[in-house]
């Protein structure tokens, strides 16, 4: 069996091109997957600062007079909310989160003086759930940094970074914060 | 030659067999078969009496086993499970391709500090086999390889498996295994991925959410499977944790394969205290004393 020539310079020319496609697609994959694995973190966070004012006001109920621990809290909350916009950066957004889990930490360390607050059902009842909610923010997080860790070696990488130059396939940034979990989840008594 | 052999067994004092052969047919033609069908019945009588003697120390290493945790028992029923049910369910045990069962069967009841709290669970130690098949190839008639046939031959595969049957149910399945021969080169990988590249190279992920398979899989469980429980497999399902493969070290003091069945159940606890708190929160285990799972049903 003999191959054409013009067969071979048909393959020929058309591989680059399947390459090429390919690369894109893999691309618009792994972007797809990163905002999918994003939007996971948005809606975690929006979960937690759900949570906030009514662990702010049930612990204002047993210790009326700490309103400093409560309004560092409450400013912290409006300042992470504020930094959920598409236009703030990553970085920007990640230290935002962090003030607020040192206020949240703060708070809870409140909390320590008031055996009563402790043993309040509907107290015990939110820091379950926002310790519940840390943990998510967690692993979404380590599931958002994988994909993006995937996403920067392609996209830096020969010969695939020549794909992301010419299509204009952004850097995209880790979400580094604390493990807010971690420092809660000791107070918690499940 | 064959003068030379009567000499030396009349010199050992064999004399049944001379006597026997030289009745028959004459001492000559007949002592090299009858001195092999005297060693050959002498072996098979020893290995017999040597299996015999094998099979009571294990026997007795198992009682040994059994008697040191109380409330445990031989079973084979590993934690209320029978081993058809168990076949091709969890990656430890195999269904093969043929036979399948266990060995060795022990288990009973078992605190495990989940959370920070201590749990009751039931726990079973024992040894899969299955059988695999194989291929052998004969050749047969005058041209040899054109006439090749297929026979088909079967190995047996043996592990060690370890399961902990928890009172409460995993939502999602995670299972680690060994990664392929491409997988450990990087060129074919299938499965999850986590931070951890030695991880990856040793270790294939699957798992039915992402999100509470990397709740599992932290910093510190991927580490601790990198240098303890490389080789041997994982899996968590329905209501069990399963360790399969062979441990690192071993009982002396108990025979065989039995003396790996203490070391499975070490190396499951330590497995279990390294479960990462958070793993426990999101399915939850653990904080609050929950009753032990029903006991095996006979």
């Amino acid at each position: 069996m003999t191959v054409e020539p013009w067969f071979v310079l048909l393959v020929v020319a058309i591989s680059p091109f399947a390459l090429l496609g390919i690369s894109y697609n893999r691309f618009v994959v792994q972007v797809a997957s990163t905002n999918a694995t994003w939007a996971n973190i948005d809606t975690q966070l929006q979960r937690r600062h759900d949570l906030i004012p009514n662990l702010v006001r049930t612990v204002a109920g047993y210790a009326a007079h700490e309103r400093d621990t409560f309004e560092a809290v409450t400013a912290a909350r409006t300042r992470a909310i504020a930094a959920i916009p598409t236009d703030v950066s990553v970085d920007q957004q990640a230290r935002a989160e962090d003030a607020l889990t040192q206020g949240l930490t703060s708070l809870l360390a409140v909390t320590e003086g008031y055996p009563p607050l402790k043993s309040d059902r509907n107290f015990r009842d939110l820091q379950r759930q926002l310790v519940e909610t840390e943990d998510r923010i967690a692993a979404s997080r380590r599931l958002y940094n994988l994909e993006v860790a995937a996403y920067e070696r392609r996209r830096r990488s020969l010969p695939s970074n020549l794909v992301a130059n010419a299509f204009g396939f952004d850097e995209r940034r880790l979400f580094e914060i604390q493990d807010a979990a971690a420092a809660h989840a000791v107070e918690v008594g499940f | 030659m064959h003068l030379t052999l009567l000499h030396q067994i009349s010199t050992a004092g064999d004399t049944i067999a001379v006597t026997g052969l030289a009745a028959i047919g004459g001492p000559m033609s007949w002592a090299v078969p009858g001195l092999l069908v005297a060693f050959t019945i002498g072996g098979v009588v020893a290995y017999g009496l040597y299996k015999r003697r094998q099979k009571q120390a294990r026997e007795a290493s198992l009682q040994r086993l059994v008697a040191r945790y109380p409330g445990w028992a031989r079973t084979n029923q590993p934690c209320g499970y029978s081993v058809k049910s168990l076949a091709g369910q969890t990656v430890a045990t195999p269904k093969g391709d043929r036979r399948f069962g266990m060995r060795h069967g022990v288990g009973g009841p078992i605190t495990l500090a989940i959370n920070g709290t201590d749990t009751p669970c039931r726990v079973a130690l024992f040894q899969w086999v299955s059988e695999k098949q194989g291929r052998k190839r004969t050749a047969s008639g005058p041209k040899g390889a054109r006439n090749q046939r297929k026979n088909r031959t079967y190995q047996e595969q043996t592990q060690m498996v370890g399961i902990v049957r928890m009172p409460f149910t995993f939502p999602t399945y995670v299972t680690l295994r060994s990664e392929s021969v491409l997988g450990k080169l990087g060129l074919s990988r299938g499965g999850d991925q986590v931070e951890s590249s030695e991880f990856n190279r040793r270790f294939r992920i699957d798992g039915g959410d992402r999100t509470t398979t990397v709740q599992l899989l932290d910093a510190n469980f991927q580490q601790v499977m990198v240098e303890r429980y490389s080789g041997r497999t994982m899996q968590v399902n329905r209501d069990v944790l399963v360790l399969g493969g062979s441990p690192e070290h071993r009982d002396d003091g108990l025979t065989g394969v039995i003396g790996e069945l203490p070391a499975i159940l070490q190396d499951m606890e330590a497995l279990v205290g390294h479960v990462p708190p958070p793993f426990w929160r999101a399915i939850g285990a653990g904080g609050q004393a929950a009753p032990p799972p029903a006991p095996p049903s006979s």
